[in-house]
């Protein structure tokens, strides 16, 4: 039990097992406590149990690979998965994806892992999240000895014992534990808001420009000398935009909006260009064929000796992904590609006189 | 010592019994507070009055296995009676809700009888922060089968892993009232 010198346990935590979902998911966690040789976190648990490695540095989104050795803050730009390793064994990771049974991988190798889960906090670098307590828990009164009031609060940890990955996503389980981490403000995990755009940007689905090309792929040839029209689906929100909306993480939102701006074609034949957006215009029946009124290409040759008997054709589009949030705003770029096939002949004109 | 026997209804998911169990005074386990282990009653003893504290804590741990026994059948990790039983944000809640999440991805569920052979309260801690109560538990989960949700039909590779003893803690939460917060079963311990 937690003592009200507000002393920390340091008990060696004898071989527990612990077994997971279907009973052939087994982690062996026979931890060895690890000082804390921070000043600034100490840490409470209220078991005397020490499940949880220390870990003295915090990962955050942005922080790319975070090493133990290489304390870092995320500070933007960078990835919003964090790492974990599996190599060490000590937290059993298994992998659910097929469907003939859990598979236990002793050595998995490295696995993104969120930096940030509503409702437990933030990964800490090591096996535990670090975050508020359950609403129902209040923080204890003092800080550690030798602590200022002021200097610090106490967070909650929630620190994983296995991880079961299905198609990739990791589902955790956690270690029976309670315990309170001291941390000093200035070392308080944080987040920006370009932290929060580009976790949106990496949840947020879209895809390449869905392609209506005229003459139609797959119906029919072009011909040298007319148009291929370069038109797109501009009513779908995922593949065009616009879209916007308002992304939260750990009270920190930021707006955001979303739209292509434009498109890179590249037509097979040695030919690139771009096109604005508002310029890709489908081919209507009514429309004179040969006046295309927006993005469009003419082939001078035909695509006979081309592999297959027809242009490669890419469209790449792209997304521009404004935010703005707590007065600082930015713009982030993604590029989807689409691919298609256009085949192009040639009319054999024979003049008689 | 206390002695309860409970049976629950069916359908207990697997992780989720991680979250739960009952007393370890009925396996022989040490009750961890460096005292000896109480003498078992006589069987034909009455019942024993229990401290009304110690009350309150086991009716939150029987509220919660049925919870959690509510929330695998129905598949549902957001089962709206697993907060009233459970600390929100705490261990033993989050692999309840981690199992029936991992079932579900898998199409697979638990179905059958899972008894819960006793229950006692071995410590409160009133002082602790936040307070906390120590609860030893046996469960059998013998009767008990992981299966295919789509018809109930086993899967294989699982065996019915017996009885084992479960150390829980519950939790007074700041509006008085116990919820379980932890729990870990010793799966290579019988009881």
């Amino acid at each position: 039990m937690l003592t009200l010198d507000r002393k920390a346990w340091v008990a060696a935590i004898t071989t527990s097992m612990v077994v997971f979902a279907t009973g052939l998911f087994v982690a062996t966690n026979a931890h060895t406590p690890q000082p804390d040789l921070s000043p600034s976190r100490t840490e409470l648990t209220a078991q005397p149990r020490d499940n949880c490695p220390t870990n003295d540095y915090l990962c955050l989104p942005g922080t790319e690979n975070p090493s133990p050795s290489n304390p870092s803050r995320g500070s933007g730009g960078g990835s919003t998965a964090c790492t974990y390793d599996t190599g060490d064994g000590t937290i059993t990771v298994a992998d659910d994806s097929r469907r003939r049974g859990i598979v236990r991988l002793a050595q998995y190798g490295v696995i993104e892992i969120p930096c940030y889960m509503e409702g437990y906090g933030w990964y800490d670098g090591g096996n535990c999240y670090v975050g508020d307590p359950p609403a129902l828990v209040q923080p204890p009164l003092f800080p550690p000895e030798g602590a200022d009031p002021d200097s610090g609060a106490w967070y909650w940890l929630r620190c994983f014992a296995g991880i079961t990955l299905f198609n990739g996503e990791p589902v955790f389980y956690w270690y029976a534990d309670m315990r309170w981490r001291w941390i000093a403000h200035e070392d308080a995990p944080s987040v920006t808001p370009e932290q929060v755009a580009r976790s949106w940007l990496a949840a947020i689905r879209l895809e390449p420009v869905q392609l209506q090309l005229a003459p139609p792929p797959g119906s029919g040839a072009g011909l040298v000398g007319l148009p291929v029209w370069l038109g797109v689906d501009t009513s779908d929100p995922n593949s065009w935009g616009p879209i916007s909306d308002r992304h939260c993480i750990a009270g920190v939102c930021v707006s955001l909006s979303a739209q292509v701006t434009e498109v890179t074609w590249n037509m097979g034949d040695g030919t690139t260009f771009t096109c604005a957006r508002g310029t890709h215009h489908t081919w209507q029946r009514g429309m004179d064929f040969r006046s295309p009124t927006g993005c469009h290409h003419f082939y001078q040759r035909s695509s006979r000796h081309q592999p297959g008997g027809h242009y490669t054709l890419t469209a790449t589009s792209h997304w521009e992904v404004e935010w703005s949030g707590l007065s600082a705003s930015g713009v982030m770029t993604v590029e989807r590609t689409a691919t298609t096939s256009v085949q192009i002949d040639e009319i054999q004109v024979l003049t008689t006189r | 010592m206390t002695t309860t026997s409970r049976s629950l209804v069916r359908a207990v998911g697997f992780a989720a019994m991680i979250a739960l169990g009952l007393s370890v005074t009925a396996c022989g386990g040490d009750s961890g507070d460096g005292l000896p282990p109480p003498a078992s009653p006589p069987a034909d003893t009455p019942a024993q009055t229990i401290d009304p504290e110690h009350q309150q804590i086991l009716d939150v741990y029987y509220g919660s296995v049925d919870a959690m026994v509510a929330a695998q059948a129905a598949g549902d990790p957001d089962y709206p009676d697993l907060a009233n039983y459970f600390l929100v944000g705490a261990a033993a809640l989050m692999n309840v809700e981690s199992g029936i999440q991992h079932n579900n991805l898998r199409g697979t569920y638990y179905l059958g009888d899972l008894e819960v052979v006793s229950a006692t309260v071995t410590e409160v801690d009133l002082e602790a922060e936040p307070p906390v109560a120590v609860i030893e538990a046996c469960l059998d989960y013998s009767n008990y089968l992981l299966v295919h949700r789509e018809d109930d039909s086993r899967v294989p590779g699982v065996e019915p892993p017996g009885r084992h003893p479960v150390t829980n803690q519950a939790v007074l939460g700041t509006d008085g009232f116990w919820y379980i917060a932890t729990s870990e079963t010793h799966w290579t311990e019988s009881c």
